[in-house]
């Protein structure tokens, strides 16, 4: 169960993924070292309001290790975590549903 | 002493090499978050692969780049990880995965500061002292403009020395950030301090509409990234090469023989 939760939660993430990655390219000094200003130039928002956009959709996955997700591979290749085409049935639909609350919410 | 090439371990293709007899991986690189503490159908398979072949360990999650603590009791088991499976080399990306204790899941650049030198430096110290072996950290591929003090190479160098710990040289990272930020691969193996580098790393790269070279490792190597091995491959004292593959696993002679067109590029 906690996995499906850290699941979902870190599927949720799929947008805040493109959202900081779309944002990056705009951040001409943004990556020190993780900082509090880590988003200070970013002309989409300042960086408390990203950062807790952020963080709010890890809550779960603050508490919750990240050895947990095993069941995800991860790895560092760019983009390749997102791809759930080879997970389990289970899995499959829990992204689908994710996928329908994202974009439920991205038309909010 | 020669280079030995080895291969990526994922779930896809577990089965597949431990039926392998011939032409084998010189040895497998895990990341140990996947593979940690894990029991049941997986556990036993990767207990068969620890006997079959040599591992080497990559990390995911360390986030030496970030301002968060450091995550001890991960360190702790991490390094029980390595004893049990005899695991001496570990190697990381130079780079903060986390935030507020929340993992982001992609490793993104630190600032390339005096500041980040020392801060990173301190924190693979008691990393070391911890595991009880030398970190590694790899040169990692980035997509944004970073803060520059110092000239990316300075940065790589200056940690590695101030930290006393090693470098993991990706060529394809190498090639990637030198097309997207246009400088020169070649002159930036010149310069790094190859005596601090002790693992390689090589993966395939992909193509964007606009230019943009993605580290995706899902396709072959490119034959310009093999060309600059092959032309400074003596300028190093690794003696291991870490072909990465993480997706299009379908097919592991594939991979067996891109590990040949490496092989080849180090004769």
């Amino acid at each position: 169960m906690i996995i499906v939760i850290c699941y979902l939660n870190y599927n949720s993430m799929k947008f805040k993924k493109s959202f900081i990655f779309g944002t990056s390219f705009l951040l001409s000094s943004a990556a020190v070292a993780n900082s509090n200003n880590l988003f200070e130039t970013t002309e989409l928002g300042n960086s408390e309001t990203i950062k807790e956009s952020i963080v709010a959709s890890n809550n779960l996955n603050s508490s919750c290790d990240l050895t947990v997700l095993a069941p995800l591979e991860l790895c560092c290749a760019y983009g390749n975590p997102r791809d759930f085409k080879k997970q389990s049935r289970k899995w499959k639909r829990a992204a689908r549903k994710q996928k329908r609350i994202d974009r439920r919410n991205a038309r909010k | 002493m020669g280079i030995s090439v080895g291969l990526g371990l994922r779930r896809e293709i577990t089965e597949a090499l431990l039926h392998l007899e011939n032409q084998k991986p010189a040895f497998l690189e895990v990341a140990p978050e996947n593979w940690m503490e894990i029991g049941g159908y997986w556990g036993n398979l990767f207990h068969q692969i620890s006997e079959k072949f040599e591992l080497t360990a990559h990390g995911l999650s360390l986030s030496i780049g970030a301002k968060d603590e450091l995550n001890i009791p991960f360190l702790k088991r991490l390094k029980s990880f390595l004893d049990e499976y005899s695991i001496s080399l570990y190697s990381e990306h130079l780079a903060f995965s986390t935030m507020n204790n929340a993992h982001l899941y992609e490793s993104l650049p630190v600032a390339f500061t005096d500041e980040s030198v020392k801060h990173i430096s301190t924190r693979v110290k008691q990393v070391q002292e911890i595991l009880e072996r030398k970190v590694i950290l790899e040169n990692v591929v980035y997509y944004t403009l970073i803060d520059q003090e110092l000239s990316e190479l300075d940065f790589y160098n200056a940690v590695a020395s101030e930290a006393d710990c090693e470098i993991l040289l990706d060529f394809n990272n190498v090639f990637v950030n030198g097309k997207n930020f246009n400088y020169d691969p070649y002159e930036f193996i010149s310069k790094i301090d190859t005596s601090k580098v002790s693992y390689l790393h090589v993966g395939g790269h992909q193509e964007q509409n606009d230019g943009l070279l993605l580290d995706a490792h899902n396709n072959p190597i490119k034959q310009e990234v093999l060309d600059l091995i092959r032309k400074t491959k003596h300028n190093f004292n690794a003696d291991k090469l870490l072909f990465e593959r993480d997706a299009n696993l379908d097919d592991l002679n594939e991979l067996l023989a891109e590990i040949k067109r490496i092989e080849k590029s180090l004769e």
